[in-house]
């Protein structure tokens, strides 16, 4: 019995520590593009073949192999369309960045009057590094209801939701030195429903750790 | 004469697609009222049996029998130095008569979800807490006459019956009621 309540309190302690030491961490990306996606006011539609929206972040030293981005968009079934659609859209996390490499190419000649080691001379070379390094579904939800699939003159548009990254361990690296950048595709995976992003609501990048 | 036959047709085609097409039609709420809450800037959050929040819709002359009352609140694990990522399946939504009358027309369960994925019980800053949701109400001829002549009014109740989160309203983000007719 005692040997029971021990491991209890252990197990309590354990627990109270752990999540004492854990913290949320968020963080916004720096850049907004986008390609093929039609500006109607302050926002970017997404409604035909190719057309994507780009968030560039830049390196994040503590980031985690598995994190989440939520995003806000706005959704409907086509050009004034209805309220209430979602959709699951394809999203790709890429790093992009310069390589520094240096090379050894000789050394320098020590002078005749004293005596100098001689010293090394690099040449240095920047080179691109660009990967596609995660796969990811972009769950959106639209909590509007009725569902409604005539004009509904922009009510009803709103969804959100997030896409998990699960980084292969090889690339972590990359994301902790390089910017990096996620696109979402039109069109989504489940329908043609169009989307549209808006370059001043960022989507979030959030992990605990 | 051709303009006038263009014309009259022009009319018909609106006609049709009025008859055709039932529109959407939304009201966001009129008034605001929350009970034995606690208020953190702006935010109404309820945490104990006798807190609840309540919103007053005018009397709408084309409210039909069924519509759905369209909410953005926030939800976390306590109302000082909350946690993100909370939600929950079973709200209590109470459907009511009139602008003070407590004659309670219906009770429905919705769902509250919350787009943020990481559940951090720890003071999120406010972060994580938006939740969205929606709850369908049916009444019947007689009761939407009641409401179409006195209006009326929808009470959140805490807890959910799902768990023990807080949850609050802003009077500035107000529901929106909407149904197609």
């Amino acid at each position: 019995m005692k040997k029971i309540i021990f491991i209890i309190i252990l197990i309590i302690l354990f627990s109270t520590v752990v999540s004492a030491r854990e913290r949320l961490y968020v963080y916004e990306p720096v850049k907004f593009n986008y390609v093929g996606a039609v500006k109607t006011g302050e926002w970017y539609w997404c409604r035909s073949t190719g057309a994507r929206i780009i968030w560039t972040w830049n390196s994040v030293p503590n980031i985690p192999d598995v994190f989440y981005v939520e995003y806000t968009l706005l959704q409907t079934n086509g050009i004034n369309g209805g309220s209430g659609f979602d959709s699951n859209i394809k999203a790709e996390l890429i790093v992009e960045g310069q390589k520094i490499e240096r090379k050894l190419i000789g050394y320098t000649k020590p002078p005749v009057t004293h005596y100098e080691k001689p010293q090394p001379i690099f040449t240095t070379t920047a080179k691109k590094v660009k990967k596609k390094i995660a796969k990811g579904v972009l769950k959106m939800e639209n909590t509007f209801r009725p569902v409604y699939d005539h004009d509904s003159k922009g009510i009803g548009y709103e969804a959100h939701g997030y896409v998990m990254f699960d980084v292969p361990k090889v690339y972590l690296e990359d994301l902790k030195k390089y910017q990096f950048y996620i696109i979402i595709y039109w069109p989504p995976l489940d329908n043609e429903y169009h989307f549209a992003a808006n370059a001043n609501l960022k989507p979030m990048l959030v992990f605990k750790k | 004469m051709p303009g006038r036959k263009i014309l009259g047709f022009v009319v018909l085609l609106i006609i049709f697609q009025v008859l055709l097409f039932p529109e959407l039609i939304i009201y966001k709420a009129d008034t605001f009222s929350a009970y034995s809450t606690s208020e953190y800037s702006g935010w109404y959050w309820c945490d104990n049996k006798d807190a609840y929040l309540e919103w007053y819709w005018f009397p709408i002359r084309n409210l039909p029998e069924i519509f759905y009352i369209n909410f953005h609140l926030k939800m976390s694990n306590k109302v000082d130095g909350g946690g993100s990522g909370f939600s929950s399946q079973e709200m209590v939504a109470i459907l009511l008569t009139g602008e003070m009358d407590e004659k309670v027309l219906k009770r429905s369960i919705f769902r509250v979800y919350n787009p943020f994925p990481v559940k951090f019980t720890g003071d999120s800053e406010g972060l994580g807490q938006d939740v969205y949701g929606s709850v369908e109400f049916q009444v019947d001829e007689k009761e939407v006459k009641i409401l179409r002549n006195e209006g009326l009014r929808i009470r959140l109740i805490w807890p959910p019956l799902d768990n023990r989160n807080v949850f609050s309203a802003s009077e500035s983000v107000k529901p929106v009621l909407a149904f197609v007719r």
